[in-house]
């Protein structure tokens, strides 16, 4: 492989660590409120609103059953605006943003609704309030199950982050259509899908070792 | 002394005509877990609320802290209504109200002491915590487990973590929800002496609920059964084991002190007497009497041979408690002045019927 090809793979996977890392930020800084509000407002819960429950909800479930490559299209007046363009890898950032928030809010609801409710009723019986029932009990019960969405989220992102290659979104993706498909260089799709497997594991093992050492649950009696 | 003890102090908690219903859903009519109760709690006292589950046990004990509010009359607890207050003012509340749960509901993401430390958190009294969390985890034996997680403690270290959580912000009452049900009876003996002593110590208000006779009867000064949502029976706990008025405290308190007859014996019992058979009678003492000792003289008073067919001697709520069926031969007459003689002595009898 020449030494222009490496060059290309590298600066494609560091525009890949960049798109992924940057949206997962983004989709967790927004998912994660989002999450925790739709784990505490149906009726009777914590934050009970019951109906903008219901209309988040079904944003959440638009967005997330609308094709990812569909919605990339979708939303590119949208990208335009934000980005001031619709190609390249920081206007790649949007939808993928846009498609990790409600993704994450789901999963991170998910998590803390299996956190038991009897630790909401003694939370209660000391004298907490919604807010700190939230941050003191509900978000570090629920901190692996967490990590380990995040760790998801991240994996399914890099995913989605080869297939705004096919929109121009530059990246590891945009690599492999151009290059490995379009001109046929089987070496350099080859380095691609290497290349991903490797981040996919390494994102893997990273969230498994974490969610392991924030969980206290399964430790033996000493 | 218990009870003169109880009688002098002011009530801590008191419900007024209490009632709660759950609203009715889809099939499901109207839900009357709790139906009018009125009752009132000595400070310092420790009350066992007894009943079967679905009896409003839960839902009474949560109305004292106000995790359920009353669908009308008022509870009050320490001068506080606590059924008229708002969220805020029953957070306030709630600080003076402890409470542990049957299955801990520890943060299992917090140390021992994580968890004793988390109402001061929430109170925002965290310059005390040090000092008071270490105090607490002394308290109740588990100094040197202040750094374990609750997945490393047993079942019994984690409601001691529990119940020093429940104490952290100094409170006046402590409600125990079927705390000890989880655990096996020699780890609830020690958690039940822990309660006593910290009710002795601290002056503690404890109102427990419990499924478990066995539980009132060790550590409880007064007795509340409550059934259908009603109290059915209240009275001190001694009084209550020695005289249970209504036929379900009389199956809960034959549970455990053996005054519920053996099946072989029910089985053969006939209501009229037959010539040669023997009379069964259950006699029971309380305190001061001795029991042994009188039927005893009774046997060698009516020269007659007293068989014992069923019994136990008890300790209850500090006091000697004996329960003792015993078979008792001859006529009418002969059971007459048997009778007579221990109702004499003091003790209490029953003539449950006759076997051939």
């Amino acid at each position: 492989m020449s030494p222009e090809v490496l060059q290309l793979i590298l600066s494609a996977t560091l525009d890949t660590l960049i798109m992924v890392g940057v949206s997962a930020g983004l989709g967790t800084l927004l998912g994660l409120p989002l999450g925790v509000f739709l784990a505490t407002s149906r009726a009777g819960e914590l934050f009970a609103a019951p109906w903008a429950n219901s209309v988040l909800g079904l944003i959440v479930n638009a967005t997330r059953s609308t094709p990812f490559i569909i919605l990339v299209v979708a939303i590119i007046p949208f990208t335009r605006l934000l980005a001031g363009t619709s190609i390249g890898t920081s206007a790649a950032i949007v939808p993928l943003t846009v498609a990790a928030t409600p993704f994450i809010a789901r999963l991170v609801e998910a998590a803390i609704r299996e956190v038991e409710h009897g630790l909401i009723e003694a939370a209660r019986a000391m004298g907490a309030s919604p807010l700190q029932i939230v941050l003191k009990v509900l978000l570090p019960e629920a901190l692996p199950a967490i990590a380990l969405a995040l760790t998801l989220a991240t994996v399914s992102l890099i995913g989605y982050s080869a297939m705004v290659g096919a929109v121009g979104g530059g990246g590891l993706g945009d690599l492999g259509i151009r290059y490995g498909y379009q001109r046929f260089m089987p070496d350099v799709m080859l380095a691609v899908v290497v290349v991903l497997i490797v981040i996919v594991q390494a994102v893997q093992s990273l969230g498994d070792r974490l969610a392991r050492r924030l969980d206290k649950r399964k430790r033996h009696q000493a | 002394m218990t009870s003169v003890r109880t009688e002098a102090a002011s009530p801590i908690i008191v419900f007024d005509q209490v009632r709660k219903v759950f609203a009715a859903r889809r099939a499901s009519p109207e839900v009357g877990a709790v139906n009018g109760v009125s009752l009132s709690v000595a400070a310092g006292e420790i009350v066992g609320v007894i009943g079967r589950s679905g009896a409003g046990k839960s839902t009474l004990i949560r109305l004292v802290n106000g995790l359920e509010k009353p669908s009308s009359g008022t509870v009050t607890v320490d001068g506080t209504a606590i059924s008229a207050l708002d969220e805020r003012g029953l957070r306030a509340a709630r600080r003076s109200i402890g409470m542990i749960f049957q299955h801990f509901n520890l943060l299992s993401s917090r140390t021992a002491f994580g968890n004793v430390a988390l109402p001061l958190e929430i109170a925002g009294r965290t310059d005390e915590i040090r000092q008071r969390v270490e105090m607490l985890l002394d308290l109740v034996g588990l100094a040197d487990k202040r750094d374990r997680y609750p997945a490393e403690l047993s079942g019994g270290e984690k409601q001691r973590v529990g119940i020093a959580r429940a104490l952290a912000t100094a409170p006046k009452v402590l409600l125990s929800d079927e705390a000890t049900s989880a655990l096996d009876p020699e780890t609830t003996a020690q958690i039940l002496a822990l309660l006593k002593r910290i009710n002795r110590e601290l002056g503690l208000t404890i109102v427990l609920i419990t499924h478990e006779m066995a539980v009132v009867k060790t550590v409880a000064d007064k007795v509340v059964v409550l059934e259908a949502g009603q109290i059915i029976e209240e009275g001190a706990t001694f009084d209550i084991f020695a005289h249970p008025q209504h036929p379900t405290t009389r199956s809960f308190v034959g549970s455990v002190t053996g005054s519920a007859l053996p099946e072989d014996i029910r089985a053969r019992l006939k209501a009229a007497p037959s010539p040669g058979g023997q009379a069964v009678v259950k006699v029971v003492w309380t305190g001061e009497q001795s029991g042994d000792r009188a039927l005893g003289q009774l046997a060698r008073d009516l020269s007659i041979d007293i068989a014992l067919l069923h019994g136990q001697i008890d300790s209850i709520a500090g006091r000697p408690f004996g329960t003792l069926t015993i078979a008792i031969p001859g006529d009418d007459a002969t059971l007459r002045s048997a009778v007579e003689t221990l109702t004499r002595d003091g003790l209490h009898t029953e003539v449950l019927g006759h076997v051939a």
